[in-house]
């Protein structure tokens, strides 16, 4: 007779995250994620091209497009776990606990590549502040020879992430880069009117001190 | 016959432009995000549904933090 079985019973959404990586169909030309999205890939190369032409069509305006793009990305990934939760007869992202709901967003980093993010909610309650750290970031390393904040598709994708788990208009801004000579990337999310205030010193300050200010 | 660069900046450039259009339309103004709906029922679920959580939901938690404080 077997011992009682102490493994954890299976959850149907397991198959989201659970490390299998995305699946090739070589025959058809196609790729999806682990959630059955369709997938591609954006190689250094071509993001380094990309960023090179945004730059010469039009100097500056690549992190504002970026940034806008990342928003509604974010914003359809939640709606897109949303579905897959409902189509699994399971509760959608806001009305899941908090740590499982984050920890989808950060599973979904890891899971398409994208970086190692974990959240902090510390100053939450009483700042109104939440912090995202980023190891291993894609855009830092395709963007090896960049020193500026790479990452505004990255900090969309948070920001329109919280913005549809929490229904409230925020914003999110890198406050600290990798390719600017901080150890992690770090993003904060909060009110957008807030943002604009510590605007200018975003590549002037360390994430510490905006996030000093940002209390204050 | 245009080289592969040629090829993929000309595609690079066409993308520029729909970016481009995309930014501009999503400068206009915007209605604030939808509150967080109940999480819609599945005409056939995979499984059975679950149970909902015993405490405070993401949305509840995220919409009291002060987002906003001075």
């Amino acid at each position: 007779m077997s011992p009682p079985d102490a493994t954890p019973v299976p959850s149907p959404l397991d198959g989201l995250f659970d490390g299998r990586g995305f699946d090739h169909d070589a025959a058809a030309g196609t790729s999806t994620n682990p959630a059955g999205e369709r997938v591609t890939f954006a190689t250094p190369s071509f993001l380094r091209g990309l960023h090179h032409v945004l730059q010469a069509e039009k100097s500056g305006a690549w992190p504002a497009t970026f940034k806008q793009c990342g928003v509604v990305t974010g914003r359809q990934v939640a709606v897109g776990l949303d579905a897959e939760f409902a189509r699994r007869g399971q509760p959608a992202l806001g009305a899941l606990p908090l740590e499982t709901s984050l920890l989808f967003i950060e599973n979904y980093f890891a899971s398409h590549g994208w970086g190692l993010l974990k959240l902090d909610l510390a100053d939450a309650a009483e700042h109104g502040l939440v912090t995202a750290h980023l190891q291993h970031g894609y855009f830092a390393e395709a963007f090896g020879d960049a020193a500026e904040f790479v990452d505004p598709l990255l900090a969309g994708v948070i920001q329109g992430f919280f913005e549809h788990v929490s229904g409230v208009e925020l914003g999110c801004d890198e406050i600290a880069c990798v390719r600017r000579g901080a150890p992690e990337c770090i993003f904060v999310v909060t009110a957008a009117e807030r943002l604009a205030t510590v605007a200018p010193l975003l590549g002037r300050a360390t994430a510490a001190e905006i996030i000093a200010r940002l209390k204050a | 016959m245009p080289t592969w660069n040629e090829v993929h900046y000309a595609r690079a450039q066409e993308f520029t432009r729909l970016l481009a259009d995309a930014l501009a339309a999503a400068s206009a103004p915007s209605p604030k995000p939808a509150a967080p709906t109940p999480p819609p029922v599945a005409a056939k679920p995979a499984s059975a549904p679950a149970a909902p959580p015993a405490g405070p939901t993401a949305a509840t938690v995220l919409g009291k933090i002060p987002w906003g404080k001075k």
